[in-house]
């Protein structure tokens, strides 16, 4: 377990600023993001508190190119909880993701 | 803007305000530089430096150090706030050569904030962006002004600066780097008969140099959220300029007198 992640039982809890302090915007972020999504064992929770990721390439690659990894949006759903992440974000990912034909149900 | 040339030395009058209008006359400088000639820089007229003025003197203090020329500042008046570092090169009194890092010039004030960044991404400007500018941009428009840096950022390559800051009645940001053109970049992919129309096609959704994906440069970002602000728009790279400003609907393309390696994307919003 490193900095900005921590379990609760099967969730992995990760901390978006702390994980990603230096870079949150890059499609190389995403793919760590994606990978440590993909290698989590049960559900991932993403904690997007005090940033604005305001990056297309992140979410592509982070999320929405999930679907490269054989998850599909119900896979997404049931494994993926997003926190505090900002009204423009979500729309933002929203649209990434839809154009992977992705819907993401944000509970 | 006027100067005298004596042998290799050039003494430039400084206009009024120093923002991204005029910015023939600062590529004439520039021009200046690169052909070794010493350069004085007089600031009695000068009244006023906006974020975008000091990042273009933060350019032409680069240009004088990779040439290797004398750049003095004369006339300087304390309100104008000139980075020490101009000062010192100034000072100096011969030719400049590397006494500084790109990360040194910058400028972080109430008003205005100014960042020298050597090739790789800065989001922790973007955050000073958000938290200098809270209260004077709404949450939205600083969202968008984010997602625009975020991506202008990752396509530049070269050391570059970034600006933000206040002036009279408006916001101005932009990006200003001296590496590879908007053009150049485009003709590995892209036709255009002109450096107009290159520009012009770089604004359009999905234009971009990749050739395994999809994803453009980020200037449709830059035209979409300056149009929906009713703002002014000024884009340099190689041998054109693009100037829209959707607020007059004035929109003008046209050659540069003076070649630009390089691209400076600036916008200009109104405060609500």
């Amino acid at each position: 377990m490193v900095h900005g992640q921590y379990s609760i039982g099967v969730i992995l809890k990760i901390i978006i600023e702390d994980e990603f302090k230096d870079d949150y915007t890059t499609r190389i972020a995403g793919e760590k993001l994606r990978k440590m999504i993909v290698t989590a064992q049960g559900k991932v929770e993403l904690d997007f508190s005090n940033l604005k990721i305001a990056s297309a390439s992140f979410f592509d690659e982070g999320i929405a190119k999930l679907s490269e990894e054989n998850w599909d949006s119900q896979k997404i759903n049931e494994n993926l909880v997003f926190k505090n992440l900002f009204r423009r974000d979500r729309e933002l990912l929203e649209s990434v993701c839809h154009i992977r034909k992705i819907k993401i149900d944000f509970k | 803007m006027m100067y005298l040339r004596m042998n290799n030395r050039c003494i430039v009058y400084m206009p009024k305000n120093i923002d991204d209008g005029r910015l023939d006359g600062i590529l004439e400088i520039i021009s200046l530089i690169k052909e070794g000639n010493d350069v004085e820089l007089s600031f009695e007229k000068t009244q006023e430096i906006t974020a975008a003025g000091h990042a273009i003197l933060f350019i032409i203090l680069d240009v004088a150090c990779e040439q290797k020329i004398k750049l003095k500042f004369t006339n300087l008046k304390a309100e104008l706030q000139i980075h020490n570092k101009l000062v010192e090169a100034s000072q100096l009194n011969q030719p400049l050569l590397g006494f500084y890092r790109i990360e040194d010039l910058n400028i972080r004030s109430l008003n205005l904030l100014v960042y020298g960044k050597s090739a790789s991404i800065a989001p922790e400007f973007v955050q000073m962006i958000d938290r200098t500018f809270k209260g004077i941009l709404n949450e939205d428009r600083l969202w968008d002004v984010a997602l625009i840096f975020n991506v202008l950022m990752q396509n530049t390559a070269e050391p570059y600066f970034l600006y933000g800051g206040v002036t009279r009645k408006n916001f101005e940001f932009g990006i200003l780097d001296m590496g590879v053109s908007i053009p150049a970049k485009l003709e590995t992919k892209y036709l255009c008969s002109n450096d107009e129309e290159y520009l012009e096609k770089a604004f359009h959704q999905g234009v971009g140099t990749r050739r395994n994906r999809s994803g453009g440069m980020g200037l449709y970002y830059l035209f979409e959220n300056v149009k929906d602000a009713k703002g002014r728009l000024v884009v340099l790279s190689r041998n054109a300029q693009l100037r829209k400003n959707f607020g007059t609907r004035n929109y003008l393309s046209s050659p540069l007198k003076k070649k630009l390696i390089g691209a400076w994307c600036m916008a200009n919003i109104p405060l609500e």
